[in-house]
């Protein structure tokens, strides 16, 4: 029987040491650079604990820089690294929600919107429709717990539409999931936000009739 | 298309993900509806304000994305394989160069690791490869660029015809941040690295022998250390070692 093992020659185990990176320390740190306050814009809307971001974005920078030898020259280096960065805050969320959970049993995942959701937000956005400028005036208020009550795929998928303005293509690219997927998670999460700020203008409207 | 089938699609309408057969009836839609055009229109403006609220920055984020990479240790260094690679060739052009007998007697002090970077900085703005952040011939502007950016400043631009302020970048020479002012004298580029006392600490053998304005032979170019200040200087340019003591030891 013929022998099927195969020795590596030793041209094949010479490690190429003047292979040029696609992207050297110093340019990757002025391409990060040159992303300016988004990056840490979006990890402190999207993590369950924005004090985190820095250790966070500090983790992408580093499995980023890691893996540049795969960095294709001429492509669009912020999709690149936000590819690490869905990664990371999925990660990082997954810890904190552990901690959560151990310190808290009772948290519970947000629901997802039952027909009955939709119909209390179709009452509540009436309500929007009536007096915008009422809950536009005081939406900082409300927003960053409004987006806590989203699941963590529906608050990726706005917050990347939202602030860093990948189309749903972009976005279902980072995650590797359809498009339709997607849609169905801006769907979702514009409904429950919408849900949110509806009840507060309410809140707001009793309070300040 | 009816109201509710227009309702649900809204929110692939707002992202312009749906085809353009769909775009067009909840286009006509809205021109027919009044309920549902008003409905779309205060949702479009909805959207925008929560993205503007989104995208409000605090201040500090570009700070906290120049100290992840510091603590990440990117732009600092080359890596490991290519120091080597880097330190080989080094070398190699010495010995073929200078040769080993030459290099033996040598009794000038070592390079220090500043001189080297800002030289390999300076050969770029040279070569048109590195180009100033803020183009200026104001030195006021130009400080004020370092003030913003790096909480430092420049000295005076010798008086005269022969020096011309180009202006100002902002760089890494090794771990640390530096200001890169880039000048001519007459027609020859000349750099002038301005480092902070603080990123200065990642430059110990230059920062305890600045003070004695050394100078030194960087291929065809010389390179002067000073000090201005609290903050350590760099000189670099194919002009005599007075030239570059014009720009540096000015108070």
């Amino acid at each position: 029987m013929q022998c099927q093992i195969r020795v590596p020659t030793y041209k094949s185990r010479m490690v190429p040491i003047f292979e040029p990176d696609p992207i050297d320390s110093l340019d990757f740190a002025r391409e990060v650079s040159a992303l300016g306050a988004e990056p840490v814009i979006f990890l402190r809307r999207v993590l369950l604990d924005e004090s985190v971001a820095e250790d966070v974005l500090q983790a992408v920078l580093l499995s980023a820089f890691a893996a540049r030898m795969r960095f294709q020259s001429g492509t669009d280096f912020r999709a690149w690294i936000y590819q690490f960065l869905v990664h990371e805050v999925a990660n990082a969320n997954r810890r904190l929600r552990k901690a959560r959970v151990r310190l808290n049993p009772l948290v519970d995942e947000p629901e997802a919107p039952s027909s009955a959701a939709a119909l209390e937000a179709e009452l509540a956005y009436s309500e929007i429709a009536e007096d915008p400028q009422a809950l536009l005036d005081r939406l900082d208020e409300r927003l960053a717990a409004a987006l806590q009550s989203l699941g963590e795929d529906e608050r990726g998928a706005l917050l990347l539409r939202a602030i860093a303005d990948f189309s749903v293509a972009e976005i279902a690219h980072l995650y590797s999931v359809p498009q339709g997927t997607i849609m169905a998670r801006l769907f979702r999460a514009r409904l429950k936000l919408r849900t949110m700020l509806a009840e507060h203008a309410g809140g707001m409207q009793e309070r300040h009739p | 298309m009816k109201c509710q089938e227009a309702r649900q699609l809204l929110s692939a309408y707002l992202d312009s993900s749906l085809d353009e057969t769909v775009t067009f009836r909840i286009m006509r839609h809205l021109e027919e509806c009044p309920s549902c055009s008003s409905r779309f229109s205060v949702e479009q403006r909805l959207e925008q304000a929560i993205q503007e609220t989104l995208r409000r920055p605090s201040g500090d984020e570009e700070e906290i994305v120049r100290r992840a990479l510091v603590r990440a240790g990117i732009g600092r260094r080359l890596s490991s394989r290519r120091s080597w690679a880097a330190a080989l060739i080094v070398v190699l052009l010495a010995t073929a160069v200078f040769g080993v007998d030459q290099l033996l007697r040598r009794s000038s002090p070592p390079v220090p690791d500043l001189v080297v970077a800002a030289a390999q900085d300076h050969r770029k703005f040279v070569s048109g490869d590195v180009g100033p952040d803020l183009p200026s011939e104001n030195p006021d502007e130009v400080n004020a660029f370092l003030a913003r950016e790096l909480s430092t400043a420049m000295p005076q631009v010798p008086a005269g015809n022969a020096w011309k302020l180009l202006g100002v970048r902002k760089c890494h020479l090794k771990e640390a941040w530096v200001g890169f002012i880039m000048l001519r004298f007459n027609s020859t580029p000349v750099s002038l690295f301005v480092i902070s006392p603080e990123e200065a600490k990642a430059f110990p053998d230059a920062a305890g022998i600045a003070s004695r304005n050394p100078c030194f032979p960087v291929g065809e170019e010389h390179a002067v250390l000073s000090t201005f200040g609290d903050h350590l200087l760099c000189a670099v340019g194919n002009v005599p070692v007075p030239t570059l003591e014009e720009l540096t030891r000015r108070p």
